[in-house]
């Protein structure tokens, strides 16, 4: 492989475990904050202590080493990740601009992380929000000027918010599932679930629609030129959006009305089908990861 | 359900806007245009380079490297940013180029963080 090809994978790497950790800070505390019942808001938090804590740290460091990435790959060498001066001229622009506030935002979020009860809570969705949506500052999103360039940042940051609150709430609904085999909780899981459901009609339609958006605001056609890389492999994470979709209707629609009279199978199926879900989902951010890169032609 | 109905306006009104607005966009720079344009002959040798990107660029990670027909490279002024346009750059020439054929190495990073690079020639006839 060559050093451009090389760094390349590592940057799409660093950029899949950035997406991965923020989206599942961001869904994860928004479901403990608004979707979770209050009785069983604790006992989540708990159980999910350890993940959020190390997704809290990955979010950290892959904002950390975006800045010397891209240095490199400017460049074109290794060595300039690490030129302090090269790293400070890189800062005086736009796209090192954008990295400073995001690397301040990342520190807000651990901090925040680290509040006590009773507004950790929603400041950590505020925080990890911003965190995310301050993905628009780079890239496609900001390839835009005036007003276009305006109404092209807010709506990807809608794609990003409802991408997140989609996929990273998925492990706390896998939990809340796992509840509904106690007794004592199993009310309160049932409340969470019903919850869940509705707010999951408006994540995934937030997910499709400014995804159609997206599509029209960065490539102005149907991703249908499979011969551009770029538009294969946004075919592609359409496909894979089209089947969490898929998935997500079935839970939702043919799986939780046969709980009434099968609740075992019925619960057992949503975990299958949510388990998929989830890696189709990781298989969707290692897609983005890439093709963000390409040139949308 | 009010919140769901009246999010789904709010999309169907952005969906049709971008729908509207959609064009042909680039998030890398591209060069559009040069003076000297390439493959072209000029008469007089030129007193700067002009290249125009499609995209806004960062003039710190952008930049022309200039080189006669053999290969020996041409010193030029600091290149600069167009003061009606940043998507434009300027490389003023110190010396008077000779006749012959000159290449012009371009690369270019865009404000959004792409980076692009590129080659032309272009000839300055004797007299």
């Amino acid at each position: 492989m060559t050093l451009d090809a090389v760094l390349d994978t590592v940057i799409a790497g660093n950029r899949l475990l950035h997406y991965l950790a923020s989206m599942l800070i961001f869904g994860s505390s928004a479901f403990l904050w608004k979707i979770a019942a209050p009785g069983l808001r604790m006992q989540l938090d708990r159980r999910l202590a350890f993940s959020l804590r190390a997704a809290l740290l990955l979010a950290l460091l892959t904002v950390l080493a975006g800045l010397p990435l891209q240095a490199a790959e400017i460049v074109g060498s290794w060595q300039a990740a690490l030129d302090p001066a090269l790293l400070q001229k890189l800062l005086g622009t736009a796209i090192g601009q954008a990295w400073l506030l995001r690397l301040l935002l990342a520190l807000l979020l651990l901090a925040v992380s680290m509040l006590r009860q009773p507004g950790r809570l929603g400041a950590l969705v505020v925080s990890a929000g911003l965190l995310l949506a301050s993905l628009a500052l780079n890239g496609h999103a900001a390839m835009d000027q005036g007003l276009r360039g305006f109404l092209h940042g807010a709506n990807h940051i809608v794609h990003l918010l409802c991408g997140g609150a989609w996929l990273g709430s998925l492990l706390p609904f896998l939990l809340c599932l796992r509840l509904l085999d106690y007794p004592v909780a199993r009310n309160d899981a049932g409340l969470t679930l019903r919850r869940f459901s509705s707010a999951g009609h408006v994540a995934v339609a937030g997910v499709l629609l400014s995804g159609v958006v997206n599509t029209m605001l960065v490539l102005g056609r149907w991703p249908t030129d499979w011969s551009s890389p770029y538009q294969l492999l946004l075919s592609l994470k359409i496909l894979l959006t089209a089947a969490m979709v898929t998935l997500a209707i079935v839970n939702r629609y043919v799986q939780v009305p046969r709980m009434q009279s099968d609740a075992r199978l019925a619960v057992a199926a949503i975990r299958r089908c949510t388990l998929i879900e989830i890696g189709l989902g990781m298989a969707v951010l290692a897609l983005v990861s890439v093709f963000g890169m390409l040139e949308p032609v | 359900m009010p919140i769901f109905s009246s999010t789904c306006k709010t999309a169907a009104i952005a969906a049709l806007l971008s729908f509207s607005m959609a064009g042909s966009a680039f998030a890398h720079a591209h060069l559009k245009t040069e003076v000297p344009a390439h493959d072209t002959v000029v008469a007089s040798a030129p007193s700067a380079l002009r290249l125009e990107f499609s995209e806004a660029l960062e003039l710190a990670f952008s930049g022309v490297a200039l080189s006669d027909a053999s290969g020996n490279s041409i010193a030029t002024g600091a290149a600069a940013l167009a003061p009606d346009s940043n998507m434009v750059l300027l490389v003023p020439l110190s010396g008077r180029l000779a006749a012959g054929v000159y290449t012009v190495a371009w690369h270019a990073l865009s404000r959004d963080g792409h980076k692009t690079k590129g080659s032309y020639s272009f000839t300055v006839r004797p007299g």
